[in-house]
């Protein structure tokens, strides 16, 4: 069920977005939306991939136990030497599919957390996964979803690779657009928490401004450098682009995220809600 | 049929400045309210307290100066808008409400302002990236910094109109960001957005403003959504009233838009609808 758009570059669990890691880095504070975290004890953190978010959870909660799920090997190791190298011990990484049937027991944990994991299966799939996820959540327990949208720049370059992941997206079945303009994730997501049977849905929208100059352009340039390089072997199979046009435009790309008229800016949504 | 031609009219409403349009900008000034979390929610009652004088530069039908006077008996809020037809509705709303410290005049923004160096406490534009061209900001960021008071603000709310899974309203989008391209009025750099977003806090440093912030907040219209039934009239109302500027421009056959206008309000209330709009306010003091 779950192939990755980055499936050949063997980094199945490379994210298209990191919108909220700046915000957590500076304040130290992952979940900044939930008014009580006290009653959070055991996170499961969906397709956790290099760890950022489950490290930095579990340093910011000392009280919290973070387990981060991601199907490639690689990827849990890396994760795993991150944690013991900042001396981390309250986060475990362990290789299991998160999009399949989780090897876990029901009611396993008081907040499941999935970040910007549009792209990893289809649109279609979305509600089986999410049963899942409800499956795994203990009664009043919270399952928490975050997206964005496209990165909204004043750059060409840039933004017409974003453009480019839209199309593909949609042309796969991965997005939630009827053609393909955005990803149209951000909408979708309180009702299909509702549908999953999910109470007390709520919405919180935030934004990173990553332009240049700004305290986030550092670690996101860095990001999407990294993301629309891998990306680019999807975008040539799905048919958007030519292996000429789209080197031709990352270069351009490279040139526009180092220079002093860089504007970019990223609203993402989280939407989360209780299992009854 | 009317015909959009801002060269000749100096007037970049691209809905035109019907009283239908009147219509269409009192339900937005309404959802957008709502949605922002209040007129001014950045700001503490400690700065509101100090703020007296207001400007609201192309204040439409004056739906946010009515308000804000209304609700903070210690200001004087002042609202400009290029056209006539807005401004004298709005003078009658402030009359029939019996509001004397509200008052609206014409004009034009994209020309000196008229009035003093240093007359205002608060500065704010909401949505100016739908009536003026680009090229008009930055001389309109220098009349601003101008004419408010050191230590006064600017404050400039920019929104990406919406996000949908309606194929109609998306294909809508594509066309009025062709057409808003054609005309000059497009921040895009990609056809996809409206791309004001970055552009704010870029248009404050410009021209020296300091400790520059921003807020995003978001307008959910999907079925079944507090705001469902205002952004359905709002929305459906703009793309009536489009219907000039998309056909004028040429992006669009009469035909063809019809056929989509027709779907459009179909789709909007179907059960399945989803539908966001994000805006992002950035404000910025004068040193």
């Amino acid at each position: 069920m779950a192939t990755s758009p980055f499936a050949e570059q063997r980094a199945t669990t490379t994210r298209l977005f990191n919108f909220d890691l700046p915000f957590i880095k500076k304040t130290d504070q992952p979940l900044p939306e939930q008014a009580d975290i006290s009653p959070i004890h055991r996170v499961l953190d969906i397709a956790s991939g290099s760890g950022e978010w489950a490290i930095a959870t579990a340093q910011a909660y000392p009280h919290m136990q973070i387990v981060g799920i991601d199907n490639d090997a690689a990827m849990v190791e890396s994760a795993r030497a991150q944690a013991k190298a900042r001396g981390v011990d309250n986060v475990h990484f362990t290789l299991m599919n998160p999009f399949q049937t989780l090897d876990m027991p029901d009611g396993s944990f008081d907040l499941v957390n999935a970040r910007f994991i549009t792209g990893f299966i289809p649109a279609e799939a979305w509600p089986q996964v999410l049963q899942e996820f409800l499956r795994v959540t203990r009664p009043g327990g919270c399952i928490r979803l975050t997206e964005g949208e496209l990165p909204i720049s004043s750059n060409p370059a840039f933004a017409n690779i974003g453009g480019m992941i839209s199309q593909a997206l949609f042309t796969t079945g991965r997005s939630f657009s009827p053609e393909g303009r955005l990803l149209s994730s951000t909408p979708a997501l309180e009702r299909l928490l509702q549908d999953a049977g999910c109470q007390d849905t709520r919405q919180v929208v935030s934004i990173t401004n990553f332009s240049a100059g700004m305290e986030a352009h550092a670690d996101l340039s860095q990001d999407f450098s990294r993301t629309y390089r891998l990306v680019q072997p999807f975008l040539l199979k799905a048919g958007v682009t030519t292996q000429e046009e789209i080197e031709q435009l990352y270069q351009q790309m490279q040139g526009e995220i180092h220079s002093d008229d860089f504007g970019a800016v990223g609203f993402y949504l989280t939407v989360w809600g209780k299992k009854p | 049929m009317e015909t959009y031609d801002p060269a000749k009219t100096k007037n970049w409403y691209i809905l035109g400045d019907s009283s239908t349009e009147g219509v269409h900008l009192i339900e937005q000034d309404v959802n957008f309210n709502t949605s922002m979390g209040g007129l001014l929610p950045e700001q503490s009652q400690e700065s509101l307290s100090h703020i007296y004088h207001v400007l609201d530069v192309a204040c439409g039908p004056g739906g946010w100066a009515l308000e804000l006077g209304q609700a903070h008996a210690h200001m004087q809020v002042t609202g400009i808008d290029i056209s006539a037809n807005m401004i004298e509705y709005a003078n009658a709303q402030a009359r029939a409400s019996g509001l004397d410290n509200v008052s609206f005049k014409v004009g034009n923004i994209t020309e000196p302002l008229d009035f003093s160096d240093a007359s205002f406490d608060l500065v704010n534009a909401r949505h100016i990236e739908e009536v003026i061209p680009v090229t008009a900001f930055p001389p309109l960021f220098q009349e601003l910094f101008r004419i408010t008071r050191r230590g006064g603000i600017i404050r400039i709310t920019g929104s990406e109109w919406g996000v949908t899974n309606s194929f109609a309203y998306e294909t809508l989008m594509r066309q009025l960001l062709r057409a808003s391209r054609i005309a000059g009025l497009d921040f895009s750099a990609d056809g996809r957005n409206i791309g004001i977003a970055p552009w704010l806090r870029r248009f404050l440093r410009d021209v020296g403003c300091v400790n520059i912030q921003e807020r995003p907040s978001f307008l959910d219209f999907s079925a079944g959504a507090l705001q469902q039934s205002g952004g359905y009239r709002d929305l459906t109302l703009a793309f009536e009233l489009m219907q000039p500027f998309l056909v004028g421009v040429g992006v669009v056959a009469p035909q063809e838009f019809e056929e989509l206008k027709q779907r459009l309000s179909v789709e909007m209330l179907e059960d399945s609808f989803r539908g966001i709009v994000y805006t992002l306010t950035a404000w910025g003091q004068k040193p």
